[in-house]
Parts: structure tokens; sequence; C-alpha cells
């Protein structure tokens, strides 16, 4: 039996590894000095204003829909998301909130009612200001590639699971900042995010986390 | 209860009988679905309210209809193949029998195959353009046509219309607007396509 298991979990530990080297990744030298680094970006960075483009691929029909817009972080954790292209959707997360505008209309959630919501969220913001690999509620491996550092992350929730099977968050080598965020759903598909044309620390208005 | 005046089929004019295979050439909604159409959404339910991406896309002789939130994540995934329904994915909020029944009725509406028959070339007082209906269980299908065009079908029981199907400014033979409109209970689906 434990023979077994044993051997489970080898197949598991050796298919995690192939799927991450198949794309010219291999597990990572130096984790406490990429972890050191990162944080120490993280901590410095009070803010961000990025582009995003995000692309969606569903496997089983070909397809990837591509979106565009403007990302934008404040310390703590104030979050906007303003999708313009090819359609016009607004999220802002604020003190536990969440406010949602599509066209005309307007939503607001309490972010504690819906804890997979609050899940993904923490890992976003997490992600993006580079404090991920402290999170509990993920298993955690280190793989890197010439250009990129990569930590892979799977959900230990079930219902986050349901979601998004593994994450993979994607540092430049040379700055740490995070360039891409990969979320992968147990069929084929993903919802990839590449930040670009990053701003870091810049001042931005309060207003803009704000809503009514 | 209902006078006979609130009946909207109560001039309803049967002038041919047809069997169904010959209405397998009427227009469907989508002529082409080899490359995938894209479509905001916009779903009200009672009193909830959901927006998201709808793609719709032949694969292996099946209609596939996937709606994800703007940020990507999953709803539900149908594959509507010509003989049979399979649910491939399914976010728990829908995972509801009525709900599952309705969405399968509404969108299924949307990439039929052909419609079966026997079915009735009819006249509707009021109503320009072509019109066929046929049964299906106890209630009735109408399928209203326009220059060659779906531009509306109807699910009613004899005397009520249950569920408005509207399919508006075509181009290239996309409907650029479809809505989907409940009157027995508060349900609408808006869709708007997306040019990519």
């Amino acid at each position: 039996m434990r023979n077994k298991i044993t051997l489970i979990l080898g197949l598991f530990v050796v298919q995690l590894t192939s799927i991450a080297q198949a794309d010219g990744y291999s597990v990572m030298k130096k984790v406490e000095d990429f972890k050191t680094k990162a944080k120490a970006v993280a901590d410095k960075t009070t803010s961000i204003s990025s582009d995003f483009v995000q692309k969606k691929v569903l496997s089983i029909v070909e397809e990837e829909i591509i979106s565009k817009g403007k990302f934008l972080f404040k310390k703590e954790n104030s979050i906007r998301w303003e999708y313009k292209d090819p359609f016009a959707y607004l999220i802002i997360i604020n003190d536990g909130e969440i406010f949602i505008k599509d066209d005309n209309k307007e939503n607001k959630f309490d972010m504690k009612s819906n804890n997979t919501f609050k899940g993904i969220n923490d890992m976003i913001v997490n992600s993006v200001s580079g404090n991920i690999m402290d999170d509990d509620n993920y298993t955690v491996s280190y793989f890197e590639s010439d250009s990129y550092y990569m930590v892979q992350l799977i959900p230990k929730d079930e219902k986050m699971k349901e979601y998004m099977s593994t994450i993979q968050v994607f540092f430049d080598k040379t700055t740490h900042d995070v360039v891409k965020v990969k979320m992968l759903e147990e069929s084929e598909d993903y919802t990839s995010i590449e930040f670009k044309n990053r701003v870091v620390n810049s001042d931005i208005a309060d207003e803009k986390f704000t809503f009514k | 209860m209902f006078s006979c005046a609130s009946n909207p089929y109560n001039n309803v004019t049967i002038i041919s009988k047809v069997d169904g295979d010959k209405l397998a050439l009427a227009p469907l909604v989508f002529k082409d679905l080899s490359k995938g159409k894209l479509y905001k959404a916009k779903v009200e339910i009672l009193k909830n309210y959901l927006s998201g991406l709808l793609m719709i896309k032949k694969v292996k002789g099946s209609n596939r209809v996937i709606f994800t939130s703007e940020t990507g994540l999953k709803f539900f995934d149908f594959e509507f193949a010509p003989d049979t329904f399979i649910v491939h994915h399914l976010m728990e909020q829908f995972d509801n029998k009525h709900v599952l029944n309705t969405l399968r009725e509404d969108i299924g509406a949307l990439v039929h195959f052909k419609i079966d028959g026997p079915y009735e070339h009819v006249a509707i007082k009021g109503e320009e353009g072509r019109i066929n209906r046929r049964k299906d269980g106890e209630e009735w299908m109408y399928y209203y046509y326009q220059d060659e065009r779906l531009n509306k079908i109807e699910r009613s029981s004899d005397k009520k219309k249950k569920v408005i199907i509207t399919f508006e400014n075509y181009e290239e033979d996309i409907p650029q607007l479809i809505n989907i409109a409940h009157k027995d209970f508060k349900m609408n689906i808006e869709l708007n396509y997306i040019k990519r």
C-alpha cells in the first residue's frame, strides 16, 4: 500500500515537473534568493498602473477571446480592472467590496459573501504585488526559464479548483516584476493576463477606487 | 380567466401543411458556425443579474455554446448535438433543473439544426412575412421570417406567448442583437455581437 502511494505521488511529481519543463522551464535553482528579491520588489511597490491583455483560450472550440484594458493597484489592496476592448467592463475591489459596472448596469457585492471570489482576488493581489509565495491556500512550486521565474500554485480548496486547477505567476528575471498570470482549468482551457507598459509607484488618485 | 381577445393566436389561419424534411431548408439563425461567434451577454433571472461572454461554434458536428464571465470564469459549456444535449460544465449557481431546462430551450433555439416537422405554414392577422409553426410537446413553436431571415421565434401554449426570441440587425448573416424574453416569469437574455 505504502509503495503504491509513493508511486502515485512520484508519478504526480514527475508529471508536474514535466508540464513545466515542456515549455522550457526547469526547477528553480535559487528559490530563497528569488523569494527575497521578489519580496523586496513587492515591499517597495506602493502602486502599479499597467495595460493588460487577457487571453481566454477555449481549447475545444479552438477559439481565443482577447480583451484589453487598464489595471490599477494601490496598497494595501485596492484594485481596478477596466476592460476597454472589445467590450467595456469595470471591476473595482476596495475594502472588501466589489463594484462592477457593465454598460449602464452597476452592481455592488460584499466580498465576504463569496469565498471563491475572495480567494481569486487575494491570489491576484498577491500575485501582482509579488507576495504570492507565502499564501497557505496553495501548494507552491518554483520553476525558471531563460527569461522568467515561474511560481506555480495549486489551490488546496476544492471549490477553488473547479475554477482553476493551477495558477502560474511569471516574474521577469531581471526586475522581479510580475509580467503574466496564467490560470489553468481542469480542461485544457486557460486564462492568461499579461501586463504591459507597467508604471510602478506613480500617484494614483483614490477616486479611481471609489464608487457610490 | 383570459378573454378571447387577449389570445394572440386567435387570428391564426393555416395556409398549408408541409412535411418536416422540406422545412430543413428554411433558414436557421446562423448559416455558418464554422467560425466562432462571440456575444456580450446580459442575463436577468428574477432579481439576479449576470453578464459575460457567449461563444457559439460548430465543432465536430455539434454546436457548442460556452458562457464565461468577462474575466474568464466559465459558467457553462453546452453541446447541442443533432440528437443529444450534453452538459460539459455547469457552475454551481446554475445547477438547478428548472434553470438548466430553461437555458437548454432558450440557447437551443439559437443553434437548432433543423426544425422537425410536420409544420404548418400560417398567417396571423397583424403579422407580416412568412410564419411557420410546429408542435413541440404541449407547446407551439412559431418561426417568423422576413426576407429569408429568421427574425423571431415564439414558444407558446395554445393561448399565451411564453418566450419571445428576436433577431435584429443582421450583418453578413449574423444577427447583431438577440433578445430572449420570458413572459411567464422574469427572465431576459440580451446578446450583443462582438466584432473581432
